[in-house]
């Protein structure tokens, strides 16, 4: 009998706990959307010494992707015709900026919808079982 | 993941621009900052950029025949992807074999040109000890020795080269191991940016 107290008390601590994690993680996502929306398409670029000699800005480190890059310094002139941002991959370095893929933050916050469902059934099924054992 | 690099090679050249056959090192201390070649890699999960600056190589050109010859090698195991341990898989024997396979390069074996600074390069690309016939687009942009070459530090006439090309690594024997298949793509961009001297 007291055993199965206790359990009751351990799966419903356990219940609630999981209730406060899926509240917590709901309130992320809107969070990690958010930042995510930060997001500018970023190509980033070196510039080299030869540059000015060839006329040219320097050469591309990879393709355009979007990023989050929230310091502006970094920036080099606004948009090309692509809604394309250009930023300086030295300034970067010697920043030690290191840029978010929105590709990431999408997937923690699928993770974190995931995470929510989970703890959110999983607490409000405990809840019910520790309160159905009750009875 | 390691990947050193490519090759490449190129040429080209715009006619009026040499008065005559020059070769060009694309290997020399001083250049090293200059090189920019950059592995890309974008799969729905991440994407990231390896890069390396070491590269050998030189380019010959004949400038009465607009053509030329030359071959660039890419040290693989300098290659940096900003992530020790990814980089270390890279490099390991499972991947592109490092130690077995130090370089990639890309050697000419025709260079067309294509009007102003455009080129169509075709040659042999080897990566992981498989070549194969390759045809890439590629801009070559040339400047005589002068004053301002002096000023930024060059020695003699210099050449800028430019390209980007795909491959895709089952091609060459690179198996992508299936726990990080979300993570790294089978096909890379490769980007080429270097600079060469003819002295």
């Amino acid at each position: 009998m007291s055993s199965n107290v206790s359990r009751r008390k351990v799966i419903s601590a356990i219940s609630i706990v999981l209730l406060l994690f899926g509240v917590v993680f709901a309130v992320l996502i809107p969070l990690s959307i958010t930042f995510g929306n930060k997001a500018k398409m970023i190509q980033r670029v070196e510039r080299l010494s030869s540059s000015e000699l060839f006329g040219d800005e320097g050469a591309n480190i990879g393709a355009p992707t979007l990023l989050i890059i929230e310091d502006s310094n970094a920036f080099i002139g606004g948009p090309d015709s692509r809604n394309v941002y250009k930023v300086d991959e030295n300034y970067l370095k010697t920043h030690r900026i290191y840029p978010v893929q929105q590709k990431t933050i999408k997937l923690v916050t699928i993770m974190l919808e995931i995470a929510t469902c989970c703890a959110l059934f999983l607490g409000s099924a405990g809840l019910w079982f520790a309160q159905k054992s009750k009875s | 993941m390691k990947i050193y690099a490519t090759s490449l090679l190129i040429a080209g050249l715009s006619a009026g621009a040499f008065a005559q056959s020059r070769t060009f090192d694309f290997g020399k201390e001083n250049l090293a900052p200059q090189q920019v070649i950059t592995v890309e890699s974008n799969t729905a999960f991440e994407d990231f950029v390896g890069r390396t600056n070491k590269v050998k190589g030189n380019l010959t050109v004949d400038i009465s025949k607009k053509t030329g010859s030359g071959k660039l090698i890419v040290d693989l195991a300098s290659l940096n992807t900003g992530i020790d341990a990814r980089d270390d898989h890279m490099r390991s024997e499972g991947w592109l074999n490092v130690a077995k396979f130090p370089t990639a390069q890309f050697e000419t074996t025709s260079i067309a040109s294509k009007g102003g600074d455009k080129f169509e390069l075709t040659g042999n690309f080897t990566l992981h000890g498989v070549t194969k016939k390759m045809t890439v687009q590629a801009t070559a942009k040339y400047i005589a020795e002068s004053e301002v070459t002096k000023r930024n530090r060059f020695a003699g006439d210099v050449v800028q080269i430019k390209t980007k090309f795909n491959i895709t690594l089952s091609d060459y024997g690179v198996k992508i191991p299936a726990m990080a298949a979300d993570k790294v793509s089978n096909n890379l961009i490769i980007a080429v940016s270097v600079i060469g001297t003819s002295k």
